[in-house]
C-alpha cells in the first residue's frame, strides 16, 4: 500500500507541474551542464573561466584539442619508460627476459615487474590525462572510444601492445574519420590478440589434413597419433570472434543487418590478419598462408579480390562497406548521444548525429559538434541526468578538490576497486554506459570510503591541494557554503544541505570550529560528505 | 534474455526495497525481512570456489596406482606411501588418492559427502587463462558475446516479484564473471565491519527521506533530468545502505549465528566463515562465489613441499572448517570447487607444470552422491593424451554445472541456458 501511495503522489507531482520540466536551462546551468558532460568534472574556478570566455568559444576551443597547450602533463610523462615504445620493442624486452630467465629468480622477478609495469603505466597514463589535461572534451572522447574499441590488457600479450594502441590508435584517431580509425583497430595487435583474429586461419582441406597425417607418419608417429594431430589442426582453424564483434560491437550493432553466415564469411575474409613482432614494429602482419581463398559474399554482395594479398583486399573492402553503412552511422550516433547526452538517447539528436556521420564521411569531430550544438543538447531533461561511472567519479573528485597526485597508479587502483579497471573490461562489449550498470548493491560503500579518505588525506599518493583548504572563511556556515560551491557548483538538494548544516552546527556547539585547525577538520568532513552525496554522483 | 530485464526488474523490485527502507531504522534487520517468506529462505545454497590460475588436477586427485604418473613426474609426484619424511597420498580407493595436504577432507569422502570429477573441462581448445575462465564462467565456450554469468542466468531465470538482495553474494569487491549480468548481485566490499558500519551511518542521513527529492520537486527546485538523476543516485545509495546493513547484521550482529568450527587463518577461510553465517541464518542465500588465486604453478609447484602443498592445505582446511561450521546446514549446501583448466601431465624443468586442458573439480555437501571419482585419467601414456601432453576433456563442465543446479536447487536448465549444448550422459553427481 505504501508503495502504491507513494507512486500516486509521484504521479501527481509530475502531472501537476509539467511546465517546469520544459524551462530552458539558464546560461549558468548551461555552463554547468557542459562542464559536467564534456569534462571529467569541473575544477574550482573553471565555471568562472568558461563564463568569462563564453560558451561557444569554449566549445570551439575544446573541439580543437591540437591547439591546447599540454606542457605540464608532458613533463610528467617523461618519467614513463614504456610510453612511445612500439609493440615490437616491448615484445623484444619481454622476449629477452624470457630467454634469460632459466633458473634465475632475479630474472623471474624482473619479468613479473615488467608485466606489471606495462599495465600500471598505461592505466596511470589514462587517468593522468583524464584528470589533468586541458583538452577535456578530447579526453572524454578518448574514454568513449577506448570503451567502444575495448581491449583487455589482462589477456595474453595485450599488455605489451596497449600503450601503442592507446597513443597511436585511440588518441591519434578518435577525432578524425571513422574509417581509418576502424582500419587502425583492425590491424592493431591489441585487437587482433584480444579477439583471437591473429590465430584465425582457413580450416584445412581434406587433402591438407591427409598431408599433416602423412607428415607425422613419416616422423615415426603411429597412425593413431597422426590422425589425432590432424584433428587438432582442424580444430585450430577459423575463429569468428573478431568478425562477430566487428559487426556487432564496432559498426552495425547487434543483429542489425547481418546473419550468422555473414559472420562466417567475414571471419574467412579476415583470416591472415595476424601479428608478428619481428618486422617493422607495428605488430601487424598479413599472412597469406593462413588466408581462406574461397569466394565470399557478405550481406548479399560479392567481395572483389585482387591477385596478391587477397585477404588484405577483402578485409579492407568489408571495413570500407561497414564504415559507411547506414546502420553504423545510427549505431555510433546512438552510442555517442547516450554517452554525451542521456542514457535514453533522444531520437532527434541521434538522427542529426547520424546524418552528419553520413554527410561528412564519418568525421567524428563533426558528429560530436552536431551533438553539442544541437538545440536539444541543453534540454532540461538531460541536465544532471546521468550517473557517474567509477572513472568519472574518481577523476571528478580529484579535479573538484584540486588534488595533488604523486602516484597516478593509486588513482587507477581506486578506479579498479570501484569495479572499472582501465583497459580491463573482460568483455569486448566494453562497460555498459547506463546508470543501471553501476547499480549493484553494495557499490556505493566503496565510493563513500574513497570520498572520506580523499577528503581526510588518507589515500597515499594523492592529497587535496593546500590551496583548496587555504583561507577558509571564518564563519562556519560561510565555510560550508564556499566548499559546496567548489565541490558541487551545480548545487545541493535540500536534504544534503540540511545534513551539512547539522554537521556544522554540531561542531560549533561543541566549540570545535573556533580554531583554524578545527575549521580545517570541519572542512574535511564536509568535503567527504559532499563527494559521497547523491548530487556528486550525478553528471 | 531481453535488454529490458534488469531495468524492469529494478523498477518492480526497487519498490520492495524502498518500502522496507522507509520503515524506522531502529533495530532493523534483526530478522531478514527484505522480501520472500520464511519458508522460501530455508532453501539450498550452491557455493562456488574458483581456483584461479589452473589447478594441477594430477596433484590434487592423485592416480597413485599408475606407474606412468611417476615416470612423467620424477620430482613432483605424490608418493603412494609416507616415506623418508615425505607424506604419501591420502588414499580414497585402490587407484586414486588426495594430496597429503588434503587429509582434512577425507572424513567427508568416508561419509559419502565428497566426490571428485577428473578429465573435466571445456571443449574449447584454449589454454589462455583469460579465455578459459571467460568461457567457463559464462558457460559458453567459444562464445564471446555472452555477458551474463551462468549463476546470474540462474538467478534471473528464477527471480520472483519479491526481491531478496541476499539471494547471491560474491565475497570480493569485484563480481566474478559467473555472477555478473542483468540480475543485481551483492559484491561484498573488502572492508571491515566497523569501517563499513561507520560509512553507512555517516551517509544514512544523506540518503534518507529519499534524498529530499519530493520536497525539492514540490518547491520547484528539482525537475527534468536532474530529478530522475537524483532519484537514481539516492536509490543506489539507499540500496547499498540497506543491503550492507542486512549483510553485516547477519554476519556480525547480535543474533549472528555463532561460528562452530576453528577456521585456519587466511582470506579464503574468512570469506567462507561469512558465507557459513549467511547460510545458517536462513536469509535465502542461493549462490555464493569465493575466489582463491595462485594456482598457476609454472615453477616450484613441488610435491608435498611446494606451492601446491600450501594452497591445497589452505583450501582443504578452510573447506573442512566450513563444512563443520555448517553442521546440519551442510545437508542443504553444495560446495563446488572448480578451475579453468588442468595442467600438463608431465612436469617441466622448474618443478612445475604448464597450462593444460582437462582438469578436476571437487563437489561436497549433503546433496552430493559422494564417495565417487567421476571420470578417469586413463593410462596417461602420451598417445592417449590431448595433444600428447594434457589430460583429455571427457566431461564437459556444463554437465557438472547443470547437475549441481538441479541437485541443489531443483532447477532444470532450460534449453538455451547453455548456448549450443545439448547435454551429455548424466554423471550422477547429486543424489536423485
Amino acid at each position: 500500500m505504501r508503495v502504491l501511495f507513494v507512486g500516486i503522489v509521484a504521479a501527481l507531482l509530475t502531472t501537476t507541474i509539467p511546465a517546469q520540466d520544459l524551462r530552458p536551462l539558464t546560461e549558468d546551468e548551461k555552463i554547468l551542464h557542459l562542464l559536467s558532460r564534456l569534462t571529467f568534472g569541473p575544477t574550482p574556478g573553471q565555471f568562472g573561466n568558461v563564463k568569462g570566455m563564453g560558451l561557444d568559444k569554449w566549445i570551439d576551443q575544446q573541439l580543437q584539442p591540437e591547439k591546447l597547450p599540454q606542457t605540464e602533463l608532458e613533463k610528467k610523462f617523461s618519467k614513463y619508460e614504456l610510453l612511445g615504445t612500439t609493440p615490437f620493442e616491448q615484445a623484444e624486452i619481454y622476449r629477452k627476459m624470457q630467454e634469460a630467465k632459466g633458473e634465475d629468480d632475479q630474472m623471474m622477478q624482473n619479468l613479473g615487474r615488467f608485466r606489471s609495469k606495462a599495465r600500471d603505466e598505461i592505466r596511470a597514463y589514462v587517468v593522468e590525462n583524464a584528470m589533468g589535461s586541458s583538452a577535456q572534451l578530447f579526453e572524454v572522447l578518448t574514454d568513449f572510444w577506448r570503451n567502444h574499441f575495448a581491449v583487455d590488457i589482462t589477456k595474453d600479450s595485450v599488455e605489451y601492445t596497449a600503450t601503442h594502441y592507446e597513443i597511436k590508435v585511440i588518441r591519434e584517431m578518435c577525432m578524425g574519420r571513422f574509417l581509418p580509425f576502424l582500419q587502425a583497430t583492425a590491424t592493431h595487435p591489441s585487437m587482433l590478440v584480444f579477439l583471437d583474429n591473429h590465430i584465425s586461419r582457413r580450416p584445412p582441406s581434406k587433402s591438407e589434413l591427409k598431408q599433416i597425417e602423412n607428415r607425422y607418419r613419416r616422423r615415426g608417429s603411429t597412425r593413431e597419433q597422426a590422425k589425432e594431430q590432424a584433428q587438432i589442426a582442424k580444430q585450430r582453424g577459423l575463429n569468428e570472434n573478431y568478425a562477430r564483434e566487428l559487426m556487432e560491437l564496432h559498426t552495425l550493432g547487434v543483429d542489425n543487418g547481418y546473419s550468422q553466415e555473414d559472420v562466417e564469411m567475414v571471419a574467412r575474409a579476415f583470416t591472415g590478419w595476424s601479428t608478428d613482432f619481428g618486422k617493422d614494429g607495428t605488430g601487424f602482419m598479413y599472412k597469406d598462408g593462413m588466408h581462406d581463398p574461397s569466394r565470399k559474399s557478405v550481406m548479399g554482395r560479392g567481395i572483389p579480390r585482387g591477385r596478391r594479398e587477397t585477404g588484405m583486399i577483402e578485409g579492407k573492402t568489408i571495413i570500407g562497406r561497414l564504415a559507411k553503412h547506414k546502420n553504423t552511422a545510427n549505431f555510433i550516433a546512438t552510442k555517442l548521444v547516450r554517452y554525451l547526452v542521456n542514457d535514453d538517447p533522444p531520437p532527434k539528436i541521434v538522427a542529426a548525429a547520424a546524418r552528419t556521420f553520413k554527410a561528412k564521411k564519418g568525421d567524428i569531430r563533426e558528429v560530436v559538434r552536431t551533438i553539442i550544438k544541437h538545440p536539444e543538447f541543453f534540454d532540461r531533461q538531460h541536465f544532471k541526468a546521468k550517473f557517474k561511472n567509477p572513472l568519472e567519479f574518481v577523476t571528478s573528485a580529484l579535479r573538484a578538490t584540486e588534488a595533488d597526485v604523486s602516484a597516478p597508479k593509486v588513482i587507477a587502483d581506486a578506479v579498479a576497486s570501484l569495479g572499472m579497471p582501465i583497459y580491463g573490461c573482460e568483455d569486448p562489449t566494453g562497460w555498459d554506459d547506463t546508470a543501471e550498470a553501476w547499480r549493484d548493491p553494495g557499490v556505493m560503500a566503496l565510493r563513500w570510503r574513497f570520498a572520506l579518505r580523499l577528503a581526510r588525506g588518507k589515500v597515499r599518493g594523492m592529497k587535496i591541494g593546500e590551496r583548496f583548504y587555504y583561507q577558509l572563511p571564518e564563519d562556519p556556515l560561510d565555510l560550508m557554503d564556499s566548499l559546496i560551491k567548489k565541490v558541487v557548483p551545480q548545487g545541493l538538494g535540500s536534504n544534503t544541505y540540511a545534513v551539512l548544516e547539522r554537521v556544522t552546527f554540531k561542531r560549533v556547539q561543541e566549540g570545535l570550529a573556533e580554531t583554524e585547525r578545527g575549521r580545517k577538520e570541519l572542512a574535511k568532513t564536509i568535503v567527504g560528505i559532499l563527494l559521497g552525496s547523491p548530487e556528486f554522483q550525478q553528471q | 534474455m531481453t535488454e529490458n530485464t534488469r531495468r524492469s526488474f529494478l523498477t518492480n523490485t526497487g519498490a520492495a526495497v524502498l518500502g522496507a527502507c522507509a520503515l524506522p531504522s531502529t533495530g532493523i534487520f534483526a530478522q531478514p525481512r527484505l522480501g520472500g517468506t520464511k519458508a522460501d529462505k530455508k532453501g539450498n545454497t550452491l557455493v562456488v570456489i574458483y581456483l584461479r590460475g589452473g589447478a594441477d588436477a594430477l596433484n590434487v586427485v592423485v592416480p597413485y596406482s599408475n606407474p606412468m604418473y611417476y615416470t612423467v613426474r620424477p620430482t613432483i609426484a605424490i608418493q603412494p606411501e609416507d616415506k623418508d619424511g615425505e607424506r604419501g597420498v591420502v588414499k580414497l580407493n585402490d587407484h586414486y588418492g588426495l594430496h597429503p595436504a588434503m587429509a582434512a577432507l577425507k572424513p567427508f569422502w568416508d561419509k559419502k559427502q565428497l566426490s571428485a570429477i577428473v578429465n573435466v573441462g571445456s571443449p574449447h581448445p584454449t589454454r589462455s587463462h583469460f579465455d578459459a575462465q571467460d568461457f567457463m564462467e559464462y558457460a559458453a565456450p567459444g562464445d564471446r558475446s555472452m555477458t551474463n554469468g551462468w549463476l546470474n542466468r540462474y538467478l534471473a531465470a528464477t527471480q520472483t516479484q519479491e526481491y531478496n538482495p541476499m539471494r547471491a553474494v560474491a565475497m570480493q569487491g569485484l563480481l566474478p564473471r559467473a555472477l555478473r549480468g542483468k540480475y543485481p548481485v551483492l559484491a561484498v566490499p573488502r572492508m571491515s565491519a566497523s569501517e563499513s558500519e561507520g560509512l553507512l551511518d555517516l551517509f544514512d542521513d544523506v540518503y534518507k527521506n529519499r534524498g529530499g527529492v519530493e520536497k525539492d520537486v514540490m518547491e520547484g527546485e528539482l525537475s527534468g533530468g536532474a530529478k530522475a538523476g537524483r532519484k537514481g543516485a539516492v536509490d543506489v545509495g539507499r540500496h547499498t545502505i540497506e543491503t550492507l546493513r542486512h549483510y553485516w547484521e547477519i554476519v556480525e550482529g547480535e543474533d549472528a549465528p555463532p561460528t562452530q568450527a576453528k577456521y585456519p587463518r587466511g582470506g579464503l577461510s574468512n570469506r567462507l566463515k561469512a558465507v557459513a553465517k549467511l547460510i545458517k541464518s536462513e536469509c535465502g542465500l542461493e549462490c555464493a562465489a569465493v575466489d582463491k588465486g595462485g594456482w598457476d604453478t609454472h615453477q616450484g609447484e613441488g610435491s608435498d613441499d611446494g606451492s601446491i602443498n600450501r594452497l591445497l592445505g589452505d583450501l582443504s582446511a578452510s573447506m573442512a572448517a566450513f563444512a563443520k561450521d555448517l553442521g546440519k546446514h551442510l545437508e542443504r549446501t553444495t560446495i563446488l570447487v572448480m578451475t579453468e583448466f588442468g595442467r600438463t601431465v608431465a612436469e617441466n624443468g622448474n618443478r612445475g607444470t604448464d597450462h593444460g586442458r582437462g582438469g578436476c573439480m571437487l563437489a561436497m555437501g549433503g546433496k552430493i552422491d559422494g564417495g565417487k571419482i567421476i571420470g578417469d585419467y586413463g593410462t596417461l601414456e602420451r598417445k592417449a593424451l590431448q595433444d600428447r601432453r594434457d589430460l583429455r576433456v571427457d566431461i564437459d563442465f556444463r554437465t557438472v554445472f547443470s547437475e549441481a543446479l538441479k541437485g541443489t536447487h531443483g532447477f532444470d536448465t532450460p534449453s538455451g541456458f547453455f548456448p549450443i549444448f545439448s547435454g551429455r550422459e548424466p554423471l550422477g553427481l547429486c543424489k536423485a
